[in-house]
């Protein structure tokens, strides 16, 4: 007998065709090409490989020195940030008290901080006169390793806090009525569940910390530095395109390697049970006090440097004032812009805009793509490699995507290299993993089933797609929108590259005002960059109210 | 001619057969039962006709036209969930009125009548997340009636409740079925559930229908002893050891510990091997002599202990041959 089966309808087809190349294509053309690109830099000499340059590069002092600065800063900041995000974790997550959620915020609020933003806060806050000027840690390494710490904390809390507080309780409690003392409970218990996410967490920081550019740049001077600031460096002072190309691909080799533990980490997680949050969080008791206590200073550790920002820039010279903020109307001291600052503000708005189209667009394609749980093992593969994929612009250098775009993209079939799309695309590829991870793990949840009923009771396949996923994911793509936009507003590494003269976005103008010191410029920095912080704890604020959950979160 | 046919239908999951020639018919107005363990490819079967699996091989036709290519979402069906599926995004009405395709108005009385009869008056604009398992079901029923399907399949529509409300539950499913002259198929491992829903029953195991008959006729007449221990019966004897309980026996019988009972004026021997207290005296486990080990009843007024040389009655209510 023929086997007979039914044909999908008419257009099914295409719609996954679309569905999978248009996010397939654009990481293929500006990321995997650039990137790609790149690496041949390193490793082809004249058409032929050749491994020598990785020799001369790598056995410099100064790269050496390099990479050891970056994996140990990265290495240190991940500790200080699980150490110190656990207890937070705890408090915010597993116990319910007054003001919690603004707690909750306040925490969250740095991650979401442009690297510019945060680098001047610190600087403000520990110079010469700074509220912190007394302990002298201006320009060393104990600086940027407190920046890191205040940008990554938020990662642990809200990744361990969110398993944690969907763990059964009773377990504890079963352990603690078989007669074990608190202690051994958390390290026999408590501990093993949160393991996976402390590991995931662990191993985001790190990713985040050995890729750290803007930060670093700005408080690290001419001593300190990562790959990620060198790269920068040989490229637009050196002109040694070799040189940040080995760099380069030695950043991608560690980053690599990174993520494959974080997602072995990921996947161990799914086993878990999860209860309502509501069942595991209880009111404070005695014991919990030396957490609390922790919390409390890392909530005023974190607001201080935000604090210090806005009071210097309402100083000026002739005392306290908007003068700073006036200023932005002009273009600085010695006419250190080629723009006035509003106009820098305008253009990082307008280009946000595009960035977030973009990666919305791109994003909730494969999300669709990759929630689907074909029948055929190849194809699964092929999705959960898709999704991989699509994580890898969160670990390789918004530096190198910049670089890769320059070396790339200058020439037919896409010459692009003087075309304004070129910044939002980069910004749009640092928020792409953002945007999947906030929308797939909502699709992800669909039942298969619950299409299945909406397709037996009559729906075509495109009306199953707009009245179940569209309409379930319709709240978190908002989200998403709200996170793509900040993360773009204030992108600084990619942008950095690509930004025409003519044309600077805002972190550019503040980064450019920091760097020629004298009249009233570093009063404009420092408006600029309350400016900026406003602008995109705004945005995030209404991200918040729609309660999805899950800045920071990966 | 029946309404809905099944003919030589397959389904094989990477080399394991899921459903293995299945052939079946469903009269207009008729509810089919399908009953089996689970694994036994019931629920796939029910997808197959649904259009949601692949056949590979077999038709299926629909008052004789063949509908194996015709898509899911143009074969006129409904299909309902053991969860429900209710869509979490909509309203109680809003789920109801998502197959019809009638101007507001119109859906809305039509909503009104479909919640009266299934129970929930006035539950229009609840949100579904905000109701018990055994509303969601009533809500997922009713929106599976609302656009006048030509056929209900039910995927275990009762399983995820609990006791007394699948057995209140099931009482209406039924009323509701007969009332609106609705064909159905409804797959089920529970006896109790599929004997109170359906009109017929089909037995299903490891992918094959085994039997097919009246809810009566499966009921006391199980083609096999794997049907009759599936259905509960605790005993299968054949040969001499059948005849001791039922004498004109043919082949088989099949005992459910409810037939066979300590009694005093009973016409068996037998030794207590074990008793588990129970709320109407004990279950037991009993040596009977000529039969070997059966499970059986004890009233409260026969309390016993292991050890005991007890008689014992065989009650027909619980005895069915094999056919």
């Amino acid at each position: 007998m023929t086997a007979t089966r039914p044909r999908p309808a008419p257009g099914t087809i295409l719609a996954v065709v679309l569905g999978a190349g248009v996010p397939l294509a654009f990481v293929a053309v500006f990321f995997a090409w650039p990137v790609a690109t790149m690496v041949g830099r390193g490793l082809l000499v004249d058409g032929t490989l050749d491994l020598g340059g990785f020799g001369d590069v790598l056995a410099r002092p100064r790269t050496l020195r390099l990479i050891g600065l970056t994996v140990g800063q990265a290495a240190l900041a991940s500790v200080v940030c699980v150490i110190l995000g656990l207890p937070v974790a705890h408090v915010l997550y597993r116990l319910r008290f007054r003001g919690q959620r603004m707690l909750r915020a306040l925490v969250v609020l740095p991650f979401v901080l442009p690297t510019v933003v945060v680098g001047v806060a610190f600087r403000t806050l520990l110079r010469e006169g700074g509220l912190l000027g007394g302990l002298h840690l201006d320009g060393t390494f104990a600086a940027i390793m407190l920046a890191l710490v205040f940008f990554n904390v938020a990662v642990v809390v809200r990744t361990v806090g969110g398993a944690w507080e969907g763990l059964d309780s009773r377990q504890e409690e079963a352990a603690r009525v078989l007669g074990a003392p608190p202690v051994r409970v958390w390290l026999t218990v408590t501990l093993p569940r949160l393991a996976p996410a402390i590991a995931s967490a662990a191993s985001i920081v790190f990713l985040f910390c050995s890729t750290a550019f803007g930060v670093v740049l700005v408080l690290g001077g001419t001593k300190f530095g990562t790959i990620e600031t060198e790269i920068y460096q040989l490229t637009t002072q050196f002109l040694d395109l070799r040189a940040a190309s080995v760099l380069s691909v030695t950043q991608l080799v560690v980053v690599l390697a990174v993520l494959l533990v974080a997602a072995r980490a990921r996947g161990r997680r799914t086993a878990q049970r999860r209860v309502e949050s509501a069942q595991s969080r209880r009111p404070p008791r005695a014991g919990d006090v030396p957490s609390i206590v922790v919390t409390l200073l890392v909530a005023a550790a974190l607001a201080l440097p935000i604090v210090a920002l806005v009071l210097r820039s309402l100083h000026t010279a002739d005392g306290w004032g908007i003068g700073n903020y006036l200023a932005l109307g002009g273009t600085g001291s010695r006419n250190a812009l080629v723009v006035p600052v509003w106009v820098a503000l305008g253009n990082s708005l307008a280009i946000a805009v595009q960035a977030t189209v973009i990666a919305l667009v791109v994003g909730l394609a494969a999300s669709l793509v990759i929630s689907r749980r074909p029948r055929s093992t190849a194809l699964r593969h092929a999705l959960t490699g898709f999704d991989g994929a699509l994580m890898l612009p969160l670990g390789v250098s918004a530096v190198t995507v910049g670089f890769g775009f320059l070396i790339t993209l200058n020439q037919p079939p896409f010459d692009l290299r003087s075309s304004p799309v070129l910044v939002p695309i980069a910004q749009a590829l640092v928020a792409l993993p953002l945007v999947v991870r906030t929308v797939l793990p909502v699709l992800t949840g669909i039942d298969a089933r619950m299409r299945e009923s909406a397709a037996v009771l009559g729906s075509a396949p495109w009306r199953v797609l707009r009245d179940i996923d569209l309409a379930i994911v319709a709240r978190p793509v908002l989200a998403a929108s709200g996170f793509a936009f900040a993360v773009a507003l204030g992108e600084f590494g990619a942008t950095s590259f690509l930004s025409r003269p003519d044309r600077p976005t805002l972190p550019v103008v503040i980064f450019r005002l920091i760097g020629l010191p004298g009249g009233d410029n570093l009063g404009m920095a420092l408006a600029a960059s309350v400016l900026l912080a406003a602008v995109t704890v705004g945005v995030i604020a209404l991200v918040e109210r729609l309660r999805v959950g899950t800045i920071g979160a990966f | 001619m029946p309404a809905l046919s099944v003919s030589h239908v397959s389904v094989v999951f990477g080399g394991s057969t899921a459903v293995d020639d299945v052939t079946l018919d469903v009269e207009p107005g008729e509810v089919l039962g399908i009953l089996g363990p689970s694994g036994s490819g019931k629920s796939t079967l029910l997808r197959a006709v649904a259009g949601l699996e692949r056949l590979d091989s077999g038709r299926v036709l629909w008052n004789g036209d063949d509908i194996t290519a015709v898509p899911v979402h143009r074969r006129g069906f409904a299909l309902m969930f053991q969860d429900g599926q209710l869509f979490p995004h909509r309203t109680v009405a809003r789920n109801i009125a998502y197959a019809l395709r009638t101007p507001a108005a119109a859906s809305a009385a039509r909503v009104a009548g479909l919640l009266d009869l299934v129970g929930l008056p006035g539950f229009a604009d609840r949100r579904v997340t905000e109701l018990s398992g055994g509303e969601q079901q009533r809500v997922a029923l009713a929106r599976s009636l609302a656009a006048d399907p030509r056929l209900l399949l039910l995927d275990e529509p009762l399983s995820a409740l609990d006791r007394e409300l699948r057995e209140r539950l099931a009482g209406d499913l039924r009323r509701i079925l007969v009332d609106t002259g609705t064909t159905a198929v409804f797959v089920t491992h529970d006896q109790d559930e599929a004997f109170a829903v359906s009109d017929r029953v089909a037995v299903m195991m490891e992918g094959r229908v085994v039997q097919l008959g009246t809810p009566a006729e499966v009921w006391r007449r199980p083609a096999s002893p794997q049907i009759a221990r599936f259905l509960g019966y605790t005993t299968v004897l054949t040969g001499e050891a059948a005849r001791l309980v039922v004498p004109r026996a043919t082949g088989g019988v099949a005992l459910r510990a409810a037939a066979v009972v300590v009694a005093d004026d009973g016409t068996a021997d037998a030794t207590v091997v074990r008793v588990t207290p129970a709320i109407d005296g004990s279950r037991v486990r009993l040596a009977v002599t000529g039969i070997g080990e059966a499970d059986g009843i004890a009233g409260p007024r026969h309390p016993v202990v292991a050890g005991d040389r007890v008689r014992v009655a065989f009650d027909p209510a619980g005895i069915a041959e094999l056919a």
